[in-house]
């Protein structure tokens, strides 16, 4: 039975486009995050400003507000159909490598170095690292915090970067400290790197590149890097709906739940394609700064169970005809989110952009790095954490060892901390 | 109440009141109490407001103040006069005038000069509210300005009332001239026996990975030869102009702890006259 033509042609069209990919690799001078709708930067602006004046303290506790989204949250399972959580380490293993055609046709000893930046919250960092176990490379371990602080260089001294391999270097982040110890084992790489020029990819985290980049010059030696390419709306939506489509027995339709527009593009090749007529995409690349794992996070918490009481007499109108089972998402303006605007000072950025700057650090480290008592940082530490802005990983201390647990940002707190350093005028990154 | 008040003003310099209404001199003063009211609250809480907005904008707002509070007020002033001559006839409005100016310029000379001093301050941008300042030995953050005079507060917290025809005769060194930056130096003095090139290094690390460091701005580190040893003097800019002594501190603290690493030992005896 033939379909109509337009059917047709939005059917190849979508096909088409499900078929590119996601993922690719960017210079980083050429990387801008996502802007989001007009109204919704004004409205943003004006709640940021009155926030300010009113001083009010860190926008909601993380506790509570998990507790509260907890009950209005779809069951697990419905989740996991909706927006299951992506496997970061294998998500399109070769994306992060398709765009490195030129460095991995080239002979080994001539490769050179290619750079990667990657932000606080990961895209790259997991995924090259497998997808270069599996080719063999030779996977460059960061040293321990405590061998970068004395300056032991037994580390350097047993890298053999002139062994004609190739190498993965995954976090170039932690192979330094801000500390005025702490660069020492750093500038004896690069000049290890620039003397026996190995075939070598580096990943290195955005704010530890912008601030090498500020302090060592550092991308005079390592090149211009490359980026994950921001996930705009259009990608937003493709890579979304697919996850759904793959993980959900049923079809799924994904309104919000005030308008009732739809905030996904349907699927469903057999059906006329309904195209997502809502700003929450936008919203969403927006505020995630085209980073797709700060987006799924969010994502999953603007959906909303099914109760009826929670959705719009129009938006029920307009899900009527629904083919598939209708998931409502909350309007972007009533996602609860953390936010630092007003509520936190000059010290907290100080642990923020620490943590920031080496991905993650334990309660240990960061007490050497920054000028206060352990106590007060540790305070700080727990203060943020609560408000949903850091995350705690790893194993608990033990009495002889102490606090090893490792620090890092949590993923729907980045973008609030982003904006409080911008504003607050710290060293920022280009992503 | 205040109408009876201008009746006897009037008597006693001998004016005729029965030609003079009374209403207009009524307005002119509710204007500069309403003027005097509305500069006060500016003064006392919009630096309260400037101090949680980002730094840039908290910086421009401070900046801006004394400029905006001078014209509101010298417009209030130009509206009282326009009340004035449209109100009265020239020979009483010279009467009223010229009775009201002779018995107030005797007894607030010292007040005038200090207003026009700081109106000069403030046209020549001598310091704004928020910049870093030395008078006369005192040193400390502008925290107001005033008709008179200006408020600065000392890193001890003590406050100080500068009046502004300080102008006239003492120097008044500004750290940064309504810039969100200003510049601070650690002091170091080490003995002789060490390598310079490595303790400058050391410094420059200090300076460059302390957090309060602004990176977007030069970290320098020089050095003077002297009789007991090298002064090495580290420069750097905080992010955040109210962390000034802190990040003295913390550079003093790291940079002692750095140098003592590289077996650079405090010059044992300084002379006192020759501390710079």
């Amino acid at each position: 039975m033939s379909q109509p033509r337009g059917q047709n042609e939005s059917s190849s069209r979508q096909e088409s486009a499900e078929s590119a990919p996601l993922w690719s690799l960017i210079p980083l001078a050429d990387f801008k995050a996502p802007s989001g709708a007009a109204p919704e930067v004004v409205r943003s602006g004006l709640h940021d400003l009155w926030r300010r004046l009113r001083g009010d303290g860190l926008h909601m506790d993380g506790e509570q507000a998990e507790a509260q989204a907890e009950m209005e949250r779809p069951s697990t399972q419905l989740l996991d159909w909706a927006a299951p959580e992506p496997d970061w380490a294998t998500e399109d293993p070769t994306g992060p490598v398709r765009d490195l055609g030129g460095w991995l046709e080239q002979e080994t000893p001539s490769a050179g170095v290619q750079t990667l930046v990657d932000t606080p919250i990961p895209l790259l960092h997991d995924r090259l690292t497998h997808w270069a176990d599996q080719q063999g490379y030779a996977i460059i371990q960061p040293p321990p915090p405590e061998t970068i602080l004395n300056t032991d260089r037994g580390w350097i001294d047993g890298l053999p970067l002139d062994s004609g391999q190739r190498f993965l270097l995954p976090c170039l982040e932690r192979c330094f400290l801000r500390h005025h110890n702490g660069l020492d084992l750093l500038r004896r790489l690069i000049e290890r790197i620039d003397r026996f020029r190995p075939a070598l990819l580096v990943v290195c985290n955005s704010w530890a590149w912008r601030y090498l980049c500020q302090v060592e010059k550092i991308d005079d030696v390592l090149g211009a890097p490359l980026v994950s390419a921001p996930f705009g709306d259009d990608l937003l939506n493709r890579w979304l709906s697919r996850s759904a489509h793959k993980a959900s027995p049923v079809e799924l339709v994904f309104r919000e739940a005030s308008s009732g527009k739809a905030v996904l593009d349907t699927i469903d090749l057999e059906r006329t394609v309904e195209s997502n007529s809502s700003t929450f995409l936008k919203n969403l690349a927006a505020r995630s700064r085209g980073n797709p794992r700060v987006a799924w996070e969010i994502w999953r918490r603007s959906l909303l169970t099914t109760k009826d009481s929670t959705v719009g007499k129009d938006a029920q109108d307009a899900a009527k005809n629904d083919e598939g089972f209708t998931l409502w998402v909350r309007p972007w303006d009533q996602v609860q989110l953390p936010d630092l605007t007003g509520g936190a000072n000059h010290a907290d950025g100080m642990v923020l952009q620490s943590i920031l700057l080496h991905g993650q650090l334990s309660q240990g480290i960061l007490a050497e790095l920054l000028p206060f008592a352990p106590s007060q940082t540790l305070s700080t530490l727990h203060r943020l954490r609560s408000g949903g802005f850091l995350q705690r990983d790893g194993t608990q201390g033990d009495e002889t060892r102490g606090d090893e647990s490792m620090w890092k940002p949590a993923p729907t707190g980045y973008p609030a901390i982003h904006r409080f350093l911008t504003n607050e005028g710290f060293l920022v990154d280009q992503l | 109440m205040i109408d009876n008040f201008f009746q006897h003003l009037l008597n006693d310099f001998n004016i005729d009141v029965g030609t003079i209404d009374v209403r207009p001199l009524v307005l002119i003063l509710l204007l500069l109490i309403a003027g005097w009211l509305i500069t006060n609250l500016a003064q006392r809480y919009l630096p309260r407001i400037a101090d949680r907005l980002p730094a840039r904008t908290r910086s421009r707002l401070l900046s801006a103040l004394p400029g905006v509070s001078v014209i509101f007020n010298v417009a209030l002033v130009l509206a009282s006069l326009v009340i004035l001559i449209a109100s009265y006839k020239t020979s009483s409005l010279f009467s009223l005038v010229g009775a009201a100016g002779l018995g107030i310029g005797f007894a607030i000379n010292p007040l005038v000069t200090g207003i026009v001093a700081g109106v000069v301050a403030i046209y020549e941008q001598a310091y704004r509210t928020g910049d870093w300042v030395t008078v006369d030995g005192d040193y400390g953050v502008v925290k107001s300005i005033g008709l008179r005079s200006f408020k600065i507060v000392t890193p001890d917290d003590t406050e100080i009332t500068v009046p502004h025809n300080r102008l006239w005769t003492h120097n008044i060194a500004n750290a940064n001239s309504g810039n969100p930056d200003h510049m601070v130096v650690a002091d170091f003095y080490v003995a002789p026996d060490h390598s310079a090139a490595h303790a400058r290094q050391t410094l420059w690390d200090v300076g460059i990975t302390s957090p309060y460091t602004q990176l977007t701005k030069p970290v320098i580190v020089v050095l003077h030869e002297k009789p007991w040893g090298t002064h090495y003097r580290l420069k750097a800019y905080p992010m955040d102009g109210r962390d000034e002594f802190q990040f003295i501190s913390d550079m003093t603290v790291r940079g002692r702890a750095a140098l003592n690493r590289i077996g650079a030992q405090p010059a044992s005896v300084l002379p006192v006259a020759d501390t710079q």
